[in-house]
C-alpha cells in the first residue's frame, strides 16, 4: 500500500508531466482549427525528425557523459572499467546511426548520402540544443524575476 | 583546398575547439589551465561565427551565420533577465533599482528583435538569397520551450511553492505569449518565411524535442547503468579502525579550541 505523500508525488509528477504537453496540444487544436481540419505536419517527416533526433541525441548525450567520467574517476582510482563501458554505448549509438541511416530513405532528410545526413543531424542538433538553451535560460531566469520581484517575505516569526 | 576538408578545418574543428575549451574549464583546478580552456573557447567561438566568410561553400557554416544574427537578441535578452533579477530582493549582489527599468526595455527590445527577424526584413538571409535553414529551426524550437517550460514552471509553482499565485500567473502569461507568437507564425506570413514554412518547421522542431529528450534520457540512463555496475562490482572499503585513547584526547582538545566564542543574547 502506497502512503499519501507517495501518492502525492506521483500526483505531481503526473500534474507537471501534463503541464508541459497541454500547450502543444492546444496549438495543435487552436491551428487546426484554424486550418479548418486536422493540423497539416508530415507524420512521415515527423517521425524521421524524431528518429534522427533520438538517435543523435543520445550519441552526443553519450559522448559528452564520457568526458563527465573524468569528474568520475578523479574520486576514485582512475577506474578502466566504466570509461569502457561508456566508449562501448558511444559505439552503439555511432553504429546504430550508420546503420539505420544506411538502410535506405526512411532516415534521410533531402540528404544524398550518409555522411551528409549525419553532419546534418548534428548541425542540427547544435543549433535546437542552443535554442533549448536559450529558452530554459528565458523560463528559469524569469522564474527567479518573478520570485525576487515580490515582497520581501518574513520566514520566522521573531519571539 | 578540398571543400570537405575546409569545412573539418574552419568549421568543425572550432566547433569542437568551443566544448573541448568548456570541458577544460570546467574539469581544471589551476587558473592557468581554466583561461587556457577559455581562450580556447573564444577562439573556437570566434571562428564558428567568421565561418560564413572563411568556407562559405559548406552548408555547416549557416550555424556560424545563425550565430551572428541571434547572439545581439540573445545577449540582449539574458542581460535583461540578468538585471530584472538582481535589481529585486536579493541577499547579496544587489543592483539599484534603476536597472529594473534597464532589464525590462533589453527584454521588450530583444522581444521586438526577434519578432521582427520573424516576420520583417531582419530575417537571417543566407548567401542573400534564401532563409537561413537553421533560423526555421532556431526560432519555432525556441519558442515551443518557452511555452512549454514556463507552463511547467507555472504548474510547480503552484505544486511546490507555497502561496505563489502571483509568480504562476506572470510565467503562465510568458507561456500564453509564446503561444500566441507560434499561432501567429502559423497563421501570419512574414516578409521572407510564409506561415506554411513556419507550420511545418514547428512541428518539425516538437519532433526534435521529444526526440532529443528521449535521446538525452536514454543516454544519461545508460552512464548511470555503467556507474551502477561498476560500483556494484568493487569490494566494500575497509573499514577504519576505532580511534585510540590518545587519539580521542587529542581531538576533544582541537574541538575545545575552536568551539566557543561571545555568548549570544
Amino acid at each position: 500500500m502506497t502512503n499519501l505523500s507517495e501518492t502525492k508525488k506521483t500526483l505531481s509528477l503526473k500534474i507537471l508531466f501534463i503541464s508541459f504537453l497541454l500547450p502543444i496540444i492546444l496549438i495543435w487544436i487552436i491551428d487546426s482549427s484554424f486550418s479548418g481540419g486536422y493540423s497539416g505536419f508530415d507524420t512521415s517527416d515527423s517521425f524521421t525528425r524524431f528518429a534522427n533526433a533520438i538517435l543523435t541525441s543520445y550519441t552526443l548525450g553519450s559522448i559528452i557523459l564520457l568526458g563527465n567520467l573524468f569528474f568520475y574517476a578523479d574520486s576514485r582510482k582512475r577506474p578502466l572499467a566504466p570509461l569502457f563501458g561508456m566508449l562501448m554505448a558511444v559505439l552503439l549509438g555511432l553504429m546504430a546511426t550508420i546503420i539505420l541511416i544506411g538502410m535506405g530513405p526512411m532516415l534521410l532528410e533531402a540528404n544524398g548520402s550518409i555522411r551528409a545526413q549525419t553532419v546534418y543531424n548534428i548541425g542540427h542538433t547544435i543549433v535546437s540544443f542552443l535554442a533549448i538553451s536559450l529558452a530554459c535560460a528565458v523560463c528559469i531566469g524569469a522564474m527567479f524575476a518573478t520570485l525576487t520581484s515580490g515582497k520581501k517575505r518574513i520566514l520566522f516569526e521573531e519571539e | 583546398m578540398e571543400e570537405i576538408l575546409e569545412a573539418v578545418v574552419f568549421f568543425w574543428l572550432p566547433m569542437s575547439m568551443i566544448a573541448f575549451g568548456a570541458w577544460i574549464n570546467l574539469s581544471s583546478k589551476d587558473n592557468l589551465t581554466k583561461n587556457f580552456g577559455k581562450i580556447i573557447f573564444i577562439l573556437g567561438f570566434i571562428f564558428v561565427c567568421i565561418s560564413p566568410w572563411t568556407v562559405p561553400s559548406s552548408p555547416s557554416s549557416a550555424i556560424g551565420h545563425l550565430i551572428g544574427f541571434i547572439i545581439g537578441p540573445s545577449a540582449l535578452l539574458v542581460l535583461g533577465i540578468y538585471l530584472i533579477i538582481f535589481s529585486g530582493n536579493v541577499p547579496v549582489g544587489r543592483l539599484p533599482s534603476s536597472d529594473r527599468k534597464m532589464g525590462l526595455i533589453s527584454v521588450l527590445v530583444s522581444f521586438i528583435w526577434f519578432c521582427l527577424m520573424q516576420w520583417a526584413d531582419f530575417t537571417p538571409m543566407y548567401e542573400g538569397s534564401e532563409v537561413n535553414n537553421f533560423w526555421l529551426i532556431f526560432f519555432p524550437t525556441f519558442l515551443v520551450v518557452v511555452c512549454s517550460m514556463s507552463s511547467l514552471l507555472s504548474v510547480s509553482m503552484l505544486a511546490i511553492g507555497d502561496n505563489r499565485q502571483r509568480e504562476s500567473r506572470i510565467l503562465i502569461i510568458i507561456s500564453l505569449i509564446s503561444m500566441l507568437l507560434i499561432i501567429a507564425g502559423m497563421n501570419f506570413d512574414g516578409k521572407n518565411i510564409s506561415s506554411e514554412t513556419f507550420s511545418e518547421y514547428f512541428w518539425l522542431s516538437v519532433s526534435d524535442l521529444f526526440g532529443i529528450l528521449i535521446g538525452i534520457s536514454m543516454s544519461i540512463l545508460v552512464f548511470g547503468l555503467v556507474i551502477y555496475m561498476y560500483e556494484s562490482s568493487i569490494d566494500e572499503p575497509k573499514s577504519v579502525p576505532k580511534p585510540s585513547k590518545d587519539e580521542l584526547i587529542l581531538a576533544s582538545q582541537k574541538i575545545a579550541q575552536n568551539i566557543g566564542g561571545d555568548e549570544s543574547e
